[in-house]
């Protein structure tokens, strides 16, 4: 892919371009936001990797230029500047992401592959399919297999478990899980549908971490 | 004791006044004393020199009768003269009277021979001043002269000072009770300043409410402005400590990249050779990366601004999400947490610095947990406010060690946890922070760490959806 990347600090920004390189992507390297704007204007780019403090100017006004003047390519912000306020204002004036230096190149690479996933909307198939352990489920088909066989689920047992699968690393609350699959229940409706699910996909399927919600087992 | 001992040795305003007061008193009473003492010396000299005339006057009306007999006139000065001395006695009257008496020049009657013809008109060597007084008959040629020593003596007594000074020592007290009272009524102000400023917390450097008395303003205005000044410089270290800690992310990021690309393009046996270095440099920079954000998590969590309106949140919900958050790192080392928490339980909280010291809380409980062991969290209602008690199954601290821990970079000898040494740091910096408390102790289930936050209560209108 062809990357636009706006980074003043020599250090990074060579070795970024190496790692681009070592990874097979165009990468067009600028050191201040002065000519940002002409480069997209006159080029296609599939994505922008952004720094905010910039010799010339800050990077959240030239994020804020493009997208006032409808450029809705997509936005990777990488800074040292960590405080909620900042992060939150950096996803406020239409940033995708939002990096804290330092950070692992991993890490930049995968989120740098979702952002451009995410705004070209087309996923593959395969993106569609989730799993952990023995259970499989097929969101676009509402299809869910354990072992290879199907199993049958209600429609909230169904939206408890794509909740939980997607974030196969994640504890979800009762809290979340009530918001997404129950909106409008209440008490101990969750605690029943659980037990339901449990008895469909298997008891070690879903792990309760008590007091504090669900998550599950891969 | 020695403070007070050092103060009872200082100057004092007060003492300072009171003396001055006194002094004034004393000058005072002492000029009124001169005062005295002159005019009763002059009314003294005053009245001898008329009792003299007068007995002058009478002498020579006397004399004038028996005059031309000289042993009659003697006779008759004798048993005057026996009579004054026998009034003076019973007066107990020292003071010496000459009396002569002289006929055509002749002289009949001297009533004190011995002594020199010239008397001292004023006081010298120890002697008095004399008052005289002579007159002459024209007709019979008769002069009576009597000189009368002024007695003034009395006064320099005990007694004649006693009497002088009688009305001034008994105003005295009368003077200074009052003096004491306006005194210590006036110096009040000061008292007040003095204990605004001393029951402040260290942190307080808001300025002093302006004093509406004009000598205590500028007192109060200079305070005030050195504590602003103060403030100032602390906010500056302050923002140096994070700028410092800011500024180092940027050459991290620059070895962190770099230390990827380096790895990534070394290859075959090499690459095997290569992967214990390539593990230290990757803990080596996430340690320091850790460090710096410790340090500015540090920075954050200090007391906010005085008076700062805190949201209120339901601190139940905002621990579980917290521990959501940390629960997959412990499953790794299927550690298992529990958590309870009443049903509700709101609280005006600062959220970063809540979230930065739970972080730290449950981090720590985790990092030190054996595999396989258990962390529990508990939220309940206690007598003054909601207590949370996170309990671990880890080494625990030793008693000795539970106050140390909390200084920055303190790590406990023969630690083989990696850490910043901030943690508790920022975990009692952020209870302050929520007018909370934090307490570590042994874990009441056996060994391991329990720390105790105790939360303030404060009355918090629920807010209901």
């Amino acid at each position: 892919m062809k990357i636009l990347m706006i980074e003043d600090d020599l250090a990074i920004g060579r070795a970024l371009l190496a790692v681009f390189q070592d990874e097979g992507h165009t990468c067009v390297w600028l050191r201040m936001t002065a000519g940002a704007m002409e480069r997209v204007e006159a080029e296609h780019f599939d994505a922008v990797i952004l720094d905010l403090s910039l010799p010339d100017g800050d990077g959240t006004d030239l994020l804020q230029a493009m997208r006032a003047a409808g450029y809705s390519l997509p936005v990777l912000i990488i800074t040292a500047r960590d405080s909620l306020q900042d992060r939150l204002y950096g996803f406020d004036i239409g940033a995708d992401d939002y990096l804290i230096k330092p950070f692992e190149i991993p890490e930049l690479l995968v989120r740098l592959r979702a952002i451009v996933r995410r705004c070209s909307g087309t996923m593959d198939a395969a993106e569609h399919v989730w799993t952990a352990g023995a259970i499989t489920v097929d969101e676009a088909r509402m299809h869910v297999t354990r072992s290879g066989a199907p199993v049958t689920l209600s429609k909230t047992e169904f939206a408890l478990l794509l909740a939980l699968i997607k974030q196969p690393d994640r504890v979800l609350t009762r809290a979340e899980l009530e918001k997404r699959a129950l909106p409008h229940s209440e008490g101990q409706t969750l605690d029943v549908h659980i037990f339901n699910l449990r008895k469909k996909i298997g008891e070690t399927a879903i792990r309760t971490v008590r007091g504090v919600g669900y998550m599950a087992q891969a | 004791m020695l403070k007070r001992l050092g103060r009872g040795m200082q100057a004092s305003l007060f003492r300072r006044l009171m003396l001055g007061f006194s002094c004034v008193i004393i000058a005072v009473a002492l000029l009124g004393l001169l005062w005295v003492f002159l005019e009763a010396k002059a009314t003294q000299t005053m009245r001898t020199s008329s009792e003299n005339r007068a007995h002058v006057r009478a002498l020579l009306m006397h004399m004038r009768d028996i005059a031309g007999r000289p042993q009659q006139m003697r006779e008759t000065l004798e048993h005057s003269e026996a009579a004054r001395v026998q009034m003076f006695k019973e007066l107990d009257y020292h003071s010496r009277v000459r009396l002569r008496v002289w006929q055509y020049g002749r002289l009949i009657y001297n009533s004190q021979p011995e002594l020199p013809d010239v008397l001292p008109a004023k006081a010298e060597d120890g002697h008095y001043a004399w008052v005289r007084w002579s007159e002459r008959d024209e007709a019979t040629g008769v002069v009576v002269e009597r000189s009368h020593e002024v007695d003034d003596e009395w006064m320099l007594t005990l007694w004649g000072v006693n009497f002088l000074l009688s009305s001034t020592i008994f105003s005295l007290p009368l003077l200074l009770v009052p003096a004491w009272l306006i005194v210590r009524i006036g110096l009040k102000p000061l008292r007040t300043i003095a204990a605004a400023i001393e029951q402040r917390s260290d942190a307080d450097l808001s300025p002093l409410p302006d004093s509406k008395y004009r000598e205590l303003s500028p007192l109060v205005a200079a305070t005030n402005a050195l504590m602003a000044r103060l403030k100032q410089r602390i906010e500056h270290e302050h923002e140096f400590l994070a700028d410092a800690a800011h500024e180092l992310k940027t050459p991290l990021a620059a070895i962190q990249i770099n230390a990827h690309v380096l790895l990534s393009r070394v290859s075959g046996e090499t690459a095997a050779r290569c992967a214990e270095p390539a593990a230290g440099v990757r803990e080596g920079v996430a340690r320091t990366t850790h460090t710096v954000h410790q340090l500015l998590a540090f920075e954050r969590v200090r007391a906010g601004p005085e008076g700062e309106a805190l949201p209120v949140i339901e601190l139940g919900a905002f621990v579980r999400d917290r521990l959501a958050m940390a629960v997959p790192l412990a499953l790794h080392r299927n550690i298992e947490i529990e958590f309870s928490a009443p049903p509700a339980c709101h609280l005006p909280l600062h959220v970063e610095s809540l979230g930065a010291m739970l972080d730290n809380l449950i981090g720590n409980a985790v990092k030190y947990s054996p595999d396989d062991g258990r962390i529990g969290i508990r939220l309940e209602q206690a007598p003054g406010g909601p207590r949370l008690t996170i309990t671990d199954q880890g080494p625990g601290i030793a008693p000795a060690l539970r106050q140390k821990v909390f200084e920055r970079f303190y790590r406990i000898l023969g630690q083989e946890q990696s850490g910043s040494g901030l943690g508790l740091a920022i975990a009692e910096r952020a209870a302050e922070r929520n007018g909370a408390t934090i307490a570590l102790a042994d874990s009441p289930q056996g060994p391991g760490l329990a720390v105790t936050i105790h939360f303030t209560d404060v009355v918090v209108a629920v807010q209901h959806k």
